[in-house]
């Protein structure tokens, strides 16, 4: 079969002396694409793996999957980011962050597998790439612009024109092709400017790279923007084989809008889109549709999650963002605090803790002339003239935006409140300084991963179906689609892992040797999958099927490795898959190590172990009779022995040193690498 | 197409008028210690902690913005809001200081099997109980705006 997927060129940028070069795709194929390339560019070139994320040698990775591009349903649209993180606490690690668009996919028309970024440039500047030209340019008419503004001045730039709608021709020649679409540019506003460690990148109008702080990374880097535009296309091994597994994925498990197999038994609830995937669902702004607003969605997906709409606010805006501010009553002001928001190049998980600063000022502890003292205006916490006004200090670090720009984690730090706040919980930052996101109390997978890596997981492919389908079903006064027991073998089948007790969590499930192969699985499946070839994590994996009557079987494992088969020619199989993953998230692990990673570093934040829930949170359980339940799961904590226990039985499961939780060298030689152990050997790092 | 059928009672009978002195302490700010906190639940989030200082809030956090179009229905967001109803019932006692209005959430709304609803009914029962407000404030308005216009004959 003939080789696709990947377009054969990786761009290698070094900012500080303006030189670029061209490192062969091949050489880096055997990690599969995306994060896997990334962290191994990282490992091969960040001599100094301790660096500061800021430091000019953090190499900065801008990377594609062999489906980018390509009509591969969910899979084509994402691109993946790696190098050292600034947000996180107390060290920044060497992490991820990822976004959606057409970004991927015009890199890849453009002749690039992925860019790869180091060095900083002595004044701002921006990349420029059309076809297989690569430029540098002077970013002085673009500083200070926020990420709309300066997309739109790119556009008019590099195409010459002010409103690009008709055909228009590349790069002046006409071997350069036509093309009637416009640049696709990802970049940093005032806040990755000025370096605030929240800052995020922003492409198009609404996909953000926020966890991180890549938006300052690319600040300290004096980098402005990268714009990609291209006439290419990228080769697919069997297109035939594609097109028929994009139709039969659409039609077994994508929802039907002409005859839906599963609707909501509520007219009009939003949420049930989890579970049958309506297009629009993802949003979580939701204008009356009488306003006007229309479904969405990265290049090649037939999902479609997102919105635009008519009102102009927040478009294209899927995640998190759309819950940025909601304290107005003019759902237009919440809506416009969200496009400020990606404006300004704010990371909205960190930033949104100004209603954790609110119960401060409600406590007497915040405001003017108070222990911290600041005249953002509290009081009128409900105006738009409130958020505006907090979500520029940060942006431009004005009066206590300074604090705020270093991050909520180290603005409480500084304030004196970081213990005693996430002691009681009142800052849920559970582990690295990230928002708590799924309860770590319960939904460990989700938590464990987390510690035992580099930054808040964000993977829901789990998460639909043991939290959400439960919740959702029930709100609406519905009986679960299905029940607990069938739930949890289908998740044992489609991952592979065979042992339903893994995704019991249960008082006791939460700490056995089964739970931790789920949450092992999770880590591998997740490296290679949705962060290396870059299957989007809202659609990824694909664990059970709602739309299909009663035939609940998921698309996962099989069609991952099809799909992925026919792009490529290659005769993946999934458990050569899944060791990649692990490969690559043993490559991460050794670089967490060389930074300081050791596991006495690894335990949650107070609350987590003291504070019991308080809202009810769908799980299954297996009860004492041994009978699967969806349970509510309140009033529980995590044990801090039982999990100091959970850590070493995995840290033994990956082949980590118990004592320490750095890798040994037999465990990273059966992965191929021998030549991580060596370097982790000359730190005096190595597992035993 | 499934449906859902509502178990909700098919009429609540109306409060006792509320005073003026009711209104006005219902409707102010709370002190910190007086909140209400809720969770909003979304899918890119999970669950966030959500403190509410006033009755209006409150509503607005429940309901949404629009009184034809309660939690889970368009008009609002994807979220489910929640707030737990016995603890809402015990807050309009003796936080909000609506006795009446508490014991009618407990009478219509709690025995109620879902928080569909739950949330469903208890728009119909807040919706009255404002209605009530607004009747009261207007009247208020109404004589503040006669003493007023009296005045400025005199
Ligand atoms: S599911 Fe949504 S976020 Fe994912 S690729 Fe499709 S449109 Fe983009």
């Amino acid at each position: 079969m003939a080789q696709g997927g990947y377009v054969g060129k990786i761009l290698y940028v070094n900012l500080t002396d303006g030189t670029t070069e061209i490192i062969p795709t091949a050489d880096y194929e055997q990690w599969g694409g995306g994060h896997g390339i990334g962290s191994a560019l990282f490992f091969d070139r960040v001599k100094d793996k301790t660096v500061d994320g800021f430091h000019p040698d953090n190499l900065i990775t801008f990377m594609t999957g062999p489906m980018s591009g390509t009509l591969a349903p969910s899979a084509s649209g994402r691109t993946e980011i790696t190098g050292i993180g600034v947000t996180q606490y107390p060290v920044g690690w060497f992490t991820r962050s990822n976004f959606g668009g057409r970004f991927a996919g015009m890199l890849k028309f453009a002749g690039f597998d992925g860019i790869s970024i180091q060095g900083k440039a002595e004044k701002p500047v921006w990349i420029n790439i059309v076809n297989d030209s690569v430029t540098i340019e002077d970013a002085a008419g673009l500083w200070g612009l926020n990420t709309h503004e300066t997309q739109e001045e790119i556009w008019d730039i590099v195409t010459g024109q002010p409103d690009v709608r008709e055909w228009w021709g590349i790069g002046g020649s006409r071997d350069g092709g036509r093309t009637t679409q416009k640049p696709a540019v990802v970049t940093i506003g005032p806040a990755g400017e000025n370096l605030a460690r929240n800052a995020c990148v922003l492409h198009d109008s609404g996909n953000g790279g926020g966890q991180c702080g890549f938006g300052a990374v690319m600040g300290s880097k004096n980098l402005k923007a990268i714009s990609a535009i291209g006439t290419g296309s990228v080769p697919v091994a069997d297109p035939a084989a594609l097109m028929e597994l994009r139709t039969e994925i659409k039609e077994r498990f994508g929802f039907n809008p002409d005859a839906p197999s599963l609707e909501t038994p509520v007219p009009g609830v939003q949420l049930y889109g989890i579970l049958n995937a309506q297009p629009g669902y993802g949003t979580l702004l939701w204008p009356p549709m009488a306003e006007g607003a229309q479904p969405q969605g990265c290049m090649g997906c037939f999902k479609n999650c997102r919105m635009n709409h008519a009102n102009g606010y927040a478009n294209g805006d899927i995640c998190v963002e759309g819950l940025y501010w909601m304290a107005s009553s003019d759902q237009n002001e919440n809506m416009a605090a969200t496009t400020l928001l990606d404006q300004m190049g704010l990371n909205v998980y960190d930033v949104m803790a100004h209603s954790y600063m609110l119960e401060l000022y409600k406590q007497g502890i915040l405001g003017p002339g108070k222990e911290i003292d600041t005249d953002l205006p509290f009081d009128k916490y409900d105006t738009y003239e409130f958020i505006e006004s907090y979500t520029k200090a940060i942006a431009y670090r004005e009066g206590i935006g300074d604090d705020l720009a270093e991050g909520i984690t180290r603005a409480a730090v500084k304030w004196g409140r970081y213990e005693q706040d996430t002691a009681t919980g009142l800052l849920n930052r559970p582990q690295w300084g990230f928002m708590e996101h799924y309860d770590p109390r319960l939904e460990v997978e989700w938590s464990y991963g987390s510690l035992f890596g580099d930054r808040d997981i964000n993977e829901h492919g789990v998460n639909w179906h043991v939290h959400w389908m439960p919740l959702v079903t029930a709100a609406v006064g519905q009986d679960p689609l299905v029940s607990a027991e069938e739930l949890v073998n289908l998740i044992a089948e489609s991952t592979g892992v065979g042992d339903p007790d893994g995704w019991d969590y249960s008082v006791d499930g939460i700490y056995s040797d089964a739970k931790l192969k789920a949450v092992s699985w999770h880590r591998h499946y997740s490296r290679f999958f949705i962060q290396s070839a870059l299957f989007c994590d809202w659609a990824w994996p694909m664990l059970v099927n709602y739309n299909a009557g009663d035939d609940h079987t998921g698309a996962t494992p099989d069609y991952e490795i099809r799909l992925l088969n026919a792009v490529t020619g290659k005769d993946f199989t999934y458990e050569q898959a899944m060791e990649i993953g692990r490969r690559i998230w043993n490559i991460d692990r050794a670089i967490w190590v060389l930074q300081g990673r050791h596991r006495d570093m690894e335990v949650f934040q107070g609350y987590v172990y003291d504070v019991p829930t308080a809202a009810p949170y769908f799980l299954p359980i297996k009860n004492a009779e041994g009978e699967w339940v969806f349970d509510i799961n309140v009033g529980r904590t995590l044990d801090r022995e039982r999990f100091e226990d959970v850590k070493s039985r995995f840290y033994e499961l990956e082949g980590w040193d118990p004592a320490t939780g750095w890798p040994t060298r037999d465990a990273l030689a059966a992965l191929d690498l021998a030549f991580v152990a060596d370097e982790l050997e000359a730190d005096g790092k190595l597992g035993s | 197409m499934t449906t859902t059928e509502l178990e909700t009672p098919e009429t609540i009978p109306a409060l006792t008028p509320p005073s003026v002195e009711l209104v006005d302490r219902a409707l102010r700010d709370l002190d910190y210690e007086d909140r209400l906190v809720g969770y909003k639940m979304t899918p890119s989030a999970g669950n966030d902690r959500a403190n509410l200082y006033s009755l209006p809030q409150a509503i607005v956090f429940l309901l949404g913005t629009r009184w034809d179009s309660p939690m889970l229905t368009p008009g609002f967001k994807g979220a489910i809001n929640w707030v737990d109803l016995n603890a809402f019932a015990n807050w309009l006692r003796d936080a909000v200081g609506d006795a009446p209005l508490a014991s009618a959430v407990e009478e219509h709304v709690l025995p109620l099997d879902s928080y569909y609803a739950q949330v469903q009914t208890l728009s119909r029962v807040l919706g009255m109980r404002m209605d009530q407000y607004r009747e009261v404030r207007g009247v208020v308005e109404q004589e503040a705006d006669e003493a007023e216009t009296t005045e400025d004959a005199g």
